[in-house]
């Protein structure tokens, strides 16, 4: 997973490479969570980039849902780049939608 | 140089030079070497010649490229297409090396300079002669095997039986006469007698052990002999004439049959199954249940005393059976697909598509499906395009699970939309790795059965995943953020009761069918309904 940090936009990008399943949750999981606990990151914007997904599981989900309470315990607005419709129908089956500002690329 | 030119024997050569001086030197100087010849002044007379009463005792052309009005490559291009058997030398001049390489591109097998030296172009014309007869042998054989296969068809009503309409049949074999064979009886009784076959190889001689095997089994069973005691009898005749000691000594391949077949008393509605080597038959019931024998015993051919395995059925609600030979396992692998979606493309596609499906069979294809209730009418109902068990360790390969997933269902059913692709895979996962960790406590031992079936009627796919667990009741909620722990399940209940346009559960969700509507476009709206259904 790469991870931008644009310090003029005070923003966190987490950018997954692909998709996000039961099988690399694990792996993005650490990633994620360092990245959003690091000390020395400033941000008030978190962009969940999932341009290069085409599915997300309900593992996926989780994971998703886990970084977004984070993101909001530290007040932070949190959206999402999505280029996949099916992506973006997920997200609203679970309402996860309105917890996130969805952006279609 | 002995003479050829009175006996049957006789080697021909035709003469095809516009020079007339040139022509009659050629012609005098082979028949000093004991050649027939024959003689053309152009392109135009030699394809007379070679069109002629005469035309299949010339062996070899020996032409002169530069000719007026068609060269010699013109007659190289005509023989390409008329007959590529012929084998023919070019004679060039002091301008003609450039046309060398086109020459031997359209098919001259040698060239030689003018003035011919003809203790040169002795050894060249022997070779082109040999060279056309093996061809034309080779030309008979493909012929003869081409013949045997027609015969084999007609012999075993093979054409009829793809004109009954309980069944559905797609035969393939690698060559005209193939060791692969259906056959179908009504037995004295009233019985029904489906009989498959596969020999080993899938050359002449399979297809003449195949016909062997088909007929004495027409015969025996005109004497009321039982299925059981023409099959040990075949096993007996096989071992002692074909699987002797002294044959595989001697080094010849054991030949071998495998044999599965299937006994049906409508009356009684059942059918006793009997497999010796052949893929086990595989029992589709009327609401789609797939039984699928888990053993095939040794082909016919193996042991002095060898036993089938034998499987009792009962069909009291119809359903039908699908044979399938194991070239079709090995394409599937190849294909990285199901079998089962294989064999559903197979039996739906028309003759182009089955050839460009089978493109890259190593292997005889047969797959029959058999109706075993209705026989007036072509099989219906449930097709299953999928069907697998996985043990409760495999959550791990799910991923190359859902990829086999998606390349069966786009070769089972490439209309299906991208979306309901996505719906049904995503779903499948979401049930499966379910199964998985909680029905089968991710033990390798406990296993989960997946099934997508096809109901053409209804246009609709239907995804059923078992596991013999408890199942357990899931806690209700809207959405992930509605609850304060979220385990995995959560999310995956959601998305299987959204995505689907029906769910239905029994044994607590042990047991889970999906249904997605394929002749409806994409939309986002979410389950209509969530029923349960009684676990029979």
């Amino acid at each position: 997973m790469k991870q931008i940090y644009n310090k003029a936009l005070a923003q966190l990008s987490l950018c997954f490479g692909g998709d996000v399943l039961s099988t690399n949750v694990k792996e993005y999981r650490s990633q994620a969570f360092d990245a959003i606990s690091a000390p020395d990151n400033n941000w008030t914007k978190l962009e969940i980039d999932l341009a290069n997904a085409k599915m997300v599981d309900s593992a996926g989900l989780n994971l998703l849902v886990a970084i977004v309470r984070r993101a909001q315990a530290k007040k932070a607005k949190v959206s999402a780049r999505i280029s996949s419709d099916n992506v973006r129908r997920t997200f609203s089956f679970t309402r996860l939608d309105q917890h996130i500002d969805v952006q279609m690329v | 140089m002995g003479s050829h030119t009175e006996s049957e024997d006789a080697k021909r050569v035709l003469v095809v030079d516009d020079d007339l001086i040139c022509r009659a030197m050629l012609e005098r100087g082979l028949k000093k070497l004991g050649y027939q010849t024959a003689a053309a002044e152009s392109v135009d007379q030699a394809r007379d010649r070679l069109t002629g009463p005469d035309a299949t005792r010339i062996d070899c052309v020996v032409s002169d490229y530069r000719m007026p009005r068609e060269n010699g490559v013109d007659l190289l291009r005509w023989l390409h297409d008329y007959d590529p058997t012929l084998s023919t030398i070019m004679l060039t001049g002091d301008g003609d090396k450039g046309s060398i390489a086109e020459m031997l591109r359209e098919g001259a097998i040698d060239y030689h300079d003018k003035p011919v030296e003809f203790e040169k172009l002795e050894p060249s014309v022997e070779m082109a002669i040999a060279r056309t007869r093996k061809r034309r042998e080779m030309k008979a054989t493909v012929k003869a095997v081409d013949d045997v296969g027609n015969t084999m068809s007609q012999l075993i009503g093979l054409r009829q039986l793809e004109t009954l309409p309980c069944f559905k049949l797609c035969y393939k074999p690698m060559s005209s006469a193939g060791g692969d064979f259906v056959n179908f009886f009504t037995l004295p009784d009233g019985r029904d007698l489906v009989l498959f076959t596969d020999v080993s190889g899938h050359d002449l001689n399979a297809a003449y052990i195949s016909s062997f095997f088909q007929g004495m089994v027409r015969g025996m069973i005109e004497k009321q002999a039982p299925i059981a005691e023409i099959l040990e009898f075949f096993n007996r005749f096989l071992m002692k004439e074909w699987n002797t000691d002294e044959a595989t000594d001697a080094g010849q391949d054991l030949v071998s049959l495998a044999v599965s077949t299937a006994l049906v008393d409508r009356s009684m509605q059942n059918v006793t199954l009997t497999n010796f080597g052949c893929p086990p038959p595989i029992y589709v019931q009327a609401d789609g249940q797939v039984l699928m024998g888990e053993d095939s015993g040794c082909p016919l051919g193996w042991f002095e005393e060898q036993q089938g395995v034998v499987e009792e059925l009962s069909f009291a609600d119809g359903g039908y059976l699908f044979f399938w030979s194991d070239g079709l396992d090995d394409l599937a692998q190849e294909l990285a697909v199901s079998p089962f979606a294989l064999a559903h493309r197979l039996l739906h596609a028309d003759a182009a598509e089955q050839d460009e499906l089978l493109a890259k069979a190593k292997d005889d294809n047969l797959v029959l499906r058999y109706d075993l209730e209705n026989r007036g009418e072509a099989p219906h109902g449930p097709q299953p395009v999928f069907h697998e068990s996985y043990g409760g360790d495999e959550a791990g390969q799910i991923d190359d699970i859902q990829a086999l997933w998606q390349m069966s269902l786009r070769l089972a059913l490439p209309e299906i939309s991208e979306q309901k692709v996505f719906d049904a895979l995503l779903c499948a996962r979401e049930s499966v790795l379910n199964a998985m960790e909680h029905g089968c406590r991710s033990e390798a031992e406990r296993k989960c059965q997946v099934t997508f079936l096809f109901h053409a009627e209804e246009q609709r796919l239907q995804i059923r995943v078992e596991d013999p667990g408890e199942g357990f009741v899931a806690q209700e909620g809207d959405s992930p953020f509605s609850e304060a722990g979220m385990p995995d399940l959560h999310c995956g209940m959601i998305l299987m009761r959204q995505l689907p346009s029906r769910v239905e559960s029994a044994r607590q969700g042990a047991m889970i069918r999906m249904d997605f509507d394929l002749s409806v476009k994409e939309s986002d709206s979410g389950t209509k309904f969530l029923v349960s259904f009684a676990d029979n």
